[in-house]
């Protein structure tokens, strides 16, 4: 009996230590780029493509990454058996203007934005994603802002009104806006 | 207690008190049932409202918390929280780990990490709701987790409680007066039915009759009631009038009873009269016979025959017998006049007075007399003494002829019946036992009057004093072996306590 009651509380204390420990394991910290895929990812399900820019049926979707592999690489991960508004996720490692051309959403990370400058792009229905003031000054739409531990966004919303997107309000609430009067 | 304080209730009360309490009873529950009911509905309204609140907070927070903005989470929880009861709400992220809480006061505990996906807690105050939080492309990113407090519920609950009290207790006195009225129409019937028959038993008054109104049970009641009344009527006269012919035939038969009474009172009366002066009467004539002849002798002494005087003798003698004739006929009748003197007798000590009394008359012969112990009796002392002679005489007298003649006066145990009877036995002539009933019959004689004299009232008047003292008296007998003759005596005495028979006998 005495045993089989130190077993259990054994038993309990073993569980509530597993439990604990769990919190402590979701929060481990990303690294940048892994973080930058993600939001790139998740940025399918928060902006409205026009239909026509939409992929055909059975198309995949097409992330472009200019340059940055790592970026590329850690997206490849997240995207991986995922879907957005129902199909695959391709990730693009665009090396050339003309592979952007096909692409719903384009990461052009600090110094590649001589690869695909997003004026270039001629108000074509693809989200802009950027990191860097060029960037934003060449007509970006979304720029990552680091902070700390973190990355705060902003949303020119003068290209995205342009290039024909909406971006849903959930997202303009948590990112810093300009323009878009 | 209760429910005998309740047999005792007259109907019309039952009545009132069985339909308020179903009243009550049924409302009451019905109520409750309804509360129950209630309760659970609202519990599921209440979930699924959260619910609902629970899926615009997540979809408002999904961006926040994809793009990992807890601050920004945090604001739309607290804009979400503003709701009516609302008082925590936490998001989790994939990993179950707390990414952004809201707490309406300090004092809230924190809401615990999702068991399941998809559940609801309910606590004594509060209900929390866990739902997953999702993208359009049901991409899990976290649970949303939204307590709210019960008060809605216990208000509500509450409401519905007075209402179902108050709505009982007015349900209750409307059924308590409603009753009333059907009180009259159930219980007014019963009433008058049970005063007809209560008046019936009390007064036997069987021509009552209880109205009849309807052709309910309670009516069929009442006609029946009525029918039986009428029946016990007729039968009640029928039995009068029996009553009063047997009456008059007993008074009838009374009054014969009484007048032949009378008759045969009178009768004997006569009869003891004239026997009376018979016997008186017939003293003188003796006396004048008596007289007469004995003058006859001294007169002519010497000039009357030897054969004369011997047929005067013989008149005189006859004279004597005839006297003595009369004297027993006297006597016989005045016992029947005479009052008893009772009183304690010491009968062993009378007993021997009447043997040496007698015995004086026969010093010639030789008798064995014996006197035993006898018990005292009551009594009255001269008839007793007078049963005695007579029966102590007749010994001496039939066993005239035995030498020795043994006579024996003893008390004796009567066979079969525990009493006793006292008894004188002798060992003379006796008689035949065929004869035994004549042997108490005034002037019957077994024996022939030239062999045993006597004058044949001796039994008869013997027979008469015991039978006046509550006795019986009889003999038993062998013819030329001898003769016993028992006698009891039963009167009550009156100075000493009676003997205790029965425990004599047990004992």
């Amino acid at each position: 009996m005495e045993t089989l009651t130190r077993y259990l509380r054994a038993s309990l204390l073993a569980l509530i230590v597993l439990g604990a420990s769990r919190p402590a394991q979701a929060e481990a910290p990303h690294s940048e780029a892994e973080l930058t895929a993600v939001f790139l990812f998740n940025f399918g399900s928060f902006v409205e493509w026009p239909a026509a820019a939409m992929p055909e049926n059975g198309e995949p979707f097409r992330i472009g990454v200019c340059g940055a592999t790592e970026v590329a690489h850690a997206l490849e991960s997240v995207v991986a058996g995922e879907r957005i508004r129902g199909h695959t996720i391709e990730v693009v490692r665009v090396r050339h203007r003309a592979e952007a051309q096909h692409c719903q959403i384009l990461f052009i990370p600090p110094g590649d934005e001589s690869i695909v400058p997003p004026n270039m792009l001629e108000e074509r229905p693809i989200l802009t994603v950027g990191e860097s003031d060029r960037f934003e000054a060449e007509g970006g739409m979304v720029r990552f802002l680091p902070e700390r531990n973190r990355l705060r966004l902003r949303i020119n919303l003068d290209p995205v009104k342009r290039a024909g997107l909406r971006i849903n309000s959930q997202l303009l609430r948590i990112a810093e806006t300009r323009g878009g009067t | 207690m209760m429910r005998r304080r309740f047999q005792s209730l007259p109907i019309a009360s039952k009545l009132r008190v069985v339909i308020t309490a179903a009243c009550v009873i049924v409302i009451f529950l019905t109520g409750l049932a309804l509360m129950v009911a209630e309760t659970l509905i609202l519990r599921n309204r209440m979930v699924a409202a959260l619910d609902a609140r629970a899926n615009v907070v997540s979809a408002n927070a999904a961006a926040a918390v994809m793009f990992h903005s807890p601050h920004d989470a945090e604001e739309i929880l607290r804009a979400g929280g503003t709701d009516e009861g609302v008082v925590a709400a936490t998001i989790f992220d994939e990993h179950g780990a707390e990414f952004a809480r809201y707490l309406a006061t300090p004092a809230e505990p924190p809401i615990a990490p999702p068991g399941s996906p998809h559940q609801h807690v309910f606590t004594v105050n509060d209900v929390t709701v866990w739902t997953p939080m999702q993208t359009a492309d049901h991409r899990a990113i976290g649970t949303l987790a939204v307590r709210r407090t019960l008060g809605t519920l216990y208000e509500r609950l509450a409401i519905f409680g007075g209402v179902t009290v108050a709505v009982t207790l007015a349900a209750g006195a409307l059924a308590w007066v409603l009753s009333h009225f059907l009180q009259r129409i159930f219980s007014a019937p019963v009433l008058t039915l049970a005063r007809a028959a209560e008046s019936v038993t009390g007064s036997r008054d069987f021509s009552a009759r209880v109205p009849v109104a309807g052709t309910d049970e309670l009516a069929q009641l009442a006609h029946a009631f009525n029918i039986m009344l009428g029946a016990v009527q007729a039968s009640h006269a029928e039995t009068k009038v029996l009553y009063a012919q047997l009456e008059a035939h007993a008074r009838q038969l009374e009054t014969r009873v009484q007048e032949r009474t009378a008759e045969l009172q009178a009768a004997y009366r006569e009869l003891e009269a004239f026997s009376y002066s018979v016997s008186h009467d017939l003293r003188s004539p003796l006396r004048s016979i008596n007289g007469f002849t004995e003058a006859l002798l001294e007169d002519g002494e010497n000039r009357l025959s030897t054969d004369s005087v011997q047929h005067a003798r013989r008149v005189i003698a006859a004279v004597g017998r005839m006297n003595r004739l009369i004297d027993g006929l006297l006597d016989f009748s005045r016992l029947s006049k005479r009052e008893l003197r009772a009183e304690t007798i010491d009968l062993h000590a009378l007993a021997r007075d009447v043997v040496a009394e007698l015995s004086a008359d026969t010093a010639r012969r030789n008798v064995e007399v014996s006197v035993a112990a006898l018990s005292p009796c009551f009594g009255d002392p001269t008839l007793i003494r007078q049963v005695l002679v007579n029966l102590v005489s007749n010994a001496f007298k039939y066993s005239r002829e035995r030498d020795p003649a043994l006579i024996s006066i003893s008390e004796e145990l009567i066979d079969g019946t525990g009493r006793r009877a006292y008894v004188v036995r002798d060992n003379g002539a006796g008689f035949d036992m065929q004869h035994a009933g004549r042997l108490f019959q005034v002037f019957e004689r077994l024996h022939d009057a030239r062999q045993f004299e006597g004058t044949g009232i001796g039994l008869a008047t013997s027979k008469r004093i015991v039978e006046r003292h509550g006795g019986r008296i009889w003999a038993e007998a062998t013819p030329g072996k001898g003769a016993a003759f028992f006698f009891t005596l039963a009167l009550p005495d009156t100075t000493a306590p009676a003997l205790p028979v029965a425990a004599l006998r047990a004992g």
